[in-house]
């Protein structure tokens, strides 16, 4: 059932045997499967059915970092309160991770995930149908033209709003009880378990008992509620909160091409509504060149100064501001234009340009980000509306983030240059970023590892040293890899509920 | 005062530049043995020889050549 906790004759059930914090993909996903297990579910979400700026404010916070700029908006852009969460605005699109993502690779700090790829397989073929795209398995990615890069087949789903998607079996199923806005404060936990929930509601404040509570309430707030519940400081080594990660989106080069590269477009050859294969450095260069995993695709730039920046800023998720000045932006392009003349009459002459507007695209790239202890969750300065304080989140990226990026585009570029396609030029500035943002995917921050010190779940999602708490959700990934998380945090919750399920 | 609105176009076209550019464009050589340099170029290529020129991802002959048509 689905119980809106605003309503005057609403009453929050006090006892639960398992209690959900979270109504995106990973909470729906939990409460469905454990539907059938009779179990008494409550799952708490702390907006409505539809957008509301009342909740939506509770996402508010602070937020800087190297690709964020003055940009405050990030942590109130990048999620949504709603039943369905995040998936209410995400693009729908699906990819498993690499097997090389879940592997300790030695030039990677902090790499390695207590599960292997083939652990995750059977729940990988059955969140795809949930998202509503066709199952990965044995899937055959198209063959790449360029040595070096495999071709990443992603597909998108419609995209799938799991609120609206599920929620009539939501509805129907009777041991589930949804309760909309309805916020969880704080957990209260003794030194082995959680003994029970503090839930706010428009009726006041209740405290849930549970059997067993599973945080899924994305990489924000999962860390933030378990500071919220310690009694005590973080340990200066503890790695909660810790560890954020987001896949870079940046606008890497700008590739003039010799002839029309039709088959190369995402847009042509396959149907970009349901397949977009994606240049991927291959897991030999991977582990030749010490690199990280990542993706390119090429999108047309348009002509003219308008059209260039409409090509790198709609293309790149750009959450740094750009400048204000316009008069700079215009000084940049033209310098860039002035830059390239010499070398494109050389190409004239020697007959390898010949169209009088040659085709020329962007390379975007989508990257791994390499997990860093600097780059966390702390409390900010101010409280939110129910009187909490507010998170604070410092994305940082680190030399190799950039290193391994600017590397993999100089390759990109002279293969395709050795192909005899056309010329590439690297749009990286000498120590920065080029135009770039986050692809708003919150991961890491409860990390999974075997050993308390370097991660807060264990490999089946369990708080170390707690008995009856679980995180759930991209916020226990302990790397990134370069697919769009949300195929990956089904299949991971699919696979919780199977644990949960078989120890009843 | 067409004529002068022309002369003073003109002279403001001189003094940017586009003039002389014009003319130095015009009389410059034109590349001889484009097929060989190009084999050239493809040759820095496969063998690694590359280097970056204004951002650019080019062989060293393309880099060598390129001062021509600054």
């Amino acid at each position: 059932m689905i119980l809106d906790t605003r309503s005057s004759d609403a009453t929050l059930p006090t006892q639960c045997d398992v209690l959900v914090i979270g109504g995106g993909p990973a909470g729906i996903t939990l409460a469905l499967e454990l539907a059938p297990t009779k179990k008494r579910i409550l799952l708490l979400e702390s907006g409505g059915l539809e957008f509301d700026h009342y909740a939506h404010a509770l996402s508010r916070g602070e937020a800087s970092g190297t690709l964020l700029g003055r940009a405050s908006e990030y942590l109130q852009g990048s999620r949504l309160r709603y039943l369905g969460g995040a998936t209410n605005h995400w693009g729908g699109i699906c990819r498993p991770l690499d097997a090389i993502d879940f592997e300790k690779r030695d030039w990677v700090p902090h790499s390695g995930w207590p599960v292997a790829r083939r652990d995750l397989d059977p729940y990988y073929s059955r969140a795809a149908p949930m998202c509503d795209v066709r199952d990965f398995k044995d899937v055959e990615e198209p063959p790449s033209e360029v040595a070096g890069f495999d071709r990443a087949l992603f597909r998108n789903g419609p995209p799938t709003r799991f609120g609206q998607k599920f929620r009539e079996r939501l509805r129907e199923a009777s041991n589930v009880t949804v309760c909309l806005h309805a916020h969880a404060l704080k957990l209260s936990l003794d030194d082995k378990s959680v003994k029970s929930v503090r839930v706010k509601t428009a009726h006041g404040e209740t405290n849930v008992a549970a059997g067993t509570v599973v945080l899924a309430a994305g990489g924000i707030e999962n860390p933030r509620l378990l500071m919220l519940s310690r009694e005590r400081e973080l340990a200066a080594e503890d790695p909660l909160g810790r560890y954020f990660m987001d896949h870079p989106h940046v606008a890497a080069a700008r590739v003039l091409f010799f002839g029309l590269p039709r088959d190369w477009l995402e847009y042509t050859k396959y149907d970009s509504r349901h397949e977009r294969p994606m240049f991927r450095l291959n897991d030999d260069e991977q582990r030749k060149g010490r690199a990280l995993n990542g993706t390119f695709s090429i999108s047309p730039l348009r002509e003219g100064m308008n059209g260039w920046w409409h090509s790198v800023t709609h293309g790149g998720f750009p959450n740094r501001e750009l400048p204000e000045d316009l008069g700079e932006i215009k000084k940049a392009y033209e310098t860039r234009l002035a830059r390239s003349a010499p070398l494109e009459s050389l190409w004239r002459e020697l007959g390898l340009l010949r169209d009088k507007k040659p085709y020329q695209g962007i390379l975007f790239a989508r990257t791994e980000q390499a997990p860093n202890p600097d780059s966390r969750i702390t409390f900010g300065e101010t409280t939110d509306p129910n009187g909490q304080r507010v998170a604070k989140l410092e994305w940082k990226l680190g030399d190799l983030d950039r290193a391994s990026l600017v590397a993999a585009t100089e390759r990109f570029g002279r293969e395709i240059a050795k192909s005899g396609r056309g010329r590439l030029e690297i749009l990286f500035p000498k120590d920065g970023w080029p135009v770039a943002g986050g692809g708003y995917h919150l991961m890491g921050t409860t990390r999974m590892s075997d050993d308390p010190r370097t991660g807060v779940v264990d490999k089946n999602q369990r708080v170390h040293g707690m008995e009856n708490l679980y995180v759930t959700g991209s916020s226990v990934f302990p790397t990134s890899g370069c697919s769009n998380p949300t195929l990956t945090l089904v299949a991971l919750t699919l696979r919780l509920a199977e644990h949960l399920g078989a120890k009843a | 005062m067409k004529r002068r609105r022309f002369l003073q176009l003109l002279a403001g076209l001189a003094t940017i530049g586009v003039v002389p550019w014009f003319f130095r464009r015009r009389t410059r050589a034109p590349l001889e043995n484009t097929e060989s340099l190009r084999a050239a170029i493809q040759k820095d290529f496969d063998t690694g020889n590359t280097v970056i020129v204004d951002g650019w991802i080019v062989s060293r002959t393309e880099a060598d050549l390129a001062d021509r048509y600054r």
